[in-house]
């Protein structure tokens, strides 16, 4: 394992400051992205595809450029979304791990890295589900997917949520942006760049 | 394939009801048992789509689509997973591959496993006007835009989009009448 990193002030309130400041999370697949996201005013990268055990030196470049990282447990190769995974990624230096698997998301609480549960929103069933789940994880930020819709669902998830909410998927203009954030995000995720840079 | 969806799936469960029959009018049904699934398809005053993956009891195999064929004259079926889609369309259902419009790469990767001769439901349909027109326009059809269309104007937008069919909920059935022409 290579030396480990975290950056300063990434507990909760840390993090949640740094998407107030820019509400925009640069949403990454790929070290080229991971470059131009390091150097773009993007103040969180959240890690989609990477390959999980060589993270360690992606993390500590994110910290040496005074940014925070999320990981994605469920997408990252070579990494298996339970708890060996989880703190393989927590020695790594991730500031916070997303998944949508409840068990996961409480374990990274208990690492103390901040928690980000992912809503996959498809029907009503599914709001419900996720909903019901988040209530028993109790993580510290939700992900709606795909987020463009919020501002359609806005009445069956905000007022249930009593939580952070991002937003994040098929988000690619700032019109698409700002419908989200006024309809209650407080920040997006997205891989289109014209918005982080 | 000579099936063709209806413009608008009234989605109903087990509890629902049958709406007024019209033009361009099917129903969708799900969350039943298969019991009550072969009670619904003894007399459907419409054109039935079932969703096979919220039927409980319903098996996946070449079997359970011969039946829904052959013994309940289900005419259009959806799955989520590619090879029950499959086996749908080989039992001369028009099948429709449920994909997750959560973000552009797991369409993609979604669209990967589409087997040939399936069409595409669109979860949720809400979103299908948000994605890319590069996107939309592979998708296979016919397409339904399936899940979280409330009003009118989603559902003009999911037409304008390219379904050819957009699933809505019975208790947004009137005012979707007035306003969509549902002629197929």
């Amino acid at each position: 394992m290579p030396g480990v990193t975290r950056a300063g002030g990434s507990s909760l309130a840390g993090f949640l400051d740094r998407l107030r400041a820019f509400p925009f999370g640069a949403a990454v697949k790929g070290e080229a992205e991971v470059g131009r996201a390091l150097a773009a005013r993007a103040q969180v990268l959240f890690i989609l595809r990477a390959n999980g055990l060589e993270l360690a030196p992606v993390l500590q470049q994110v910290h040496a450029a005074g940014k925070l990282a999320a990981v994605h447990l469920d997408l990252v190769d070579g990494l298996s979304a339970d708890q060996g995974g989880l703190r393989w990624l927590v020695r790594c230096g991730a500031d916070a791990a997303i998944s949508a698997r409840g068990d996961v998301v409480r374990s990274a609480r208990a690492h103390g890295v901040v928690a980000i549960q992912r809503l996959l929103v498809q029907d009503e069933a599914s709001i419900d589900h996720g909903l019901a789940a988040i209530a028993r994880a109790e993580p510290d930020i939700v992900e709606l997917l795909p987020g463009v819709i919020l501002p359609h669902i806005r009445d069956l998830v905000v007022p249930r949520l009593g939580r952070p909410l991002l937003a994040g998927g098929f988000i690619r203009t700032p019109e698409d942006a700002t419908a989200v954030l006024e309809a209650g995000a407080l920040a997006v995720t997205t891989s289109a760049e014209a918005l982080w840079t | 394939m000579d099936v063709a969806l209806p413009r608008l799936l009234v989605v109903r469960g087990a509890a629902g009801s049958w709406p007024e029959p019209g033009p361009g009018l099917g129903i969708l049904i799900r969350d039943v048992t298969l019991e009550t699934l072969t009670e619904l398809c003894a007399a459907p005053p419409l054109p039935l789509t079932v969703d096979v993956d919220q039927v409980e009891g319903l098996g996946s195999d070449l079997a359970a689509a011969r039946f829904l064929a052959g013994r309940l004259g289900v005419r259009s079926a959806i799955s989520r997973r590619p090879g029950r889609a499959a086996l749908l369309a080989e039992a001369g259902i028009l099948a429709l591959l449920r994909i997750g419009a959560l973000d552009s790469t797991g369409i993609e990767r979604a669209l990967a496993t589409s087997p040939t001769g399936v069409g595409t439901a669109i979860s949720p349909g809400v979103a299908l006007p948000h994605l890319e027109a590069g996107l939309r326009s592979r998708l296979p059809r016919p397409l339904l835009a399936y899940g979280l269309i409330r009003t009118r104007a989603e559902v003009a937008a999911c037409f304008a989009s390219g379904a050819d069919s957009v699933a809505i909920r019975i208790e947004d059935l009137d005012s979707q009448r007035r306003k969509v022409d549902t002629r197929v």
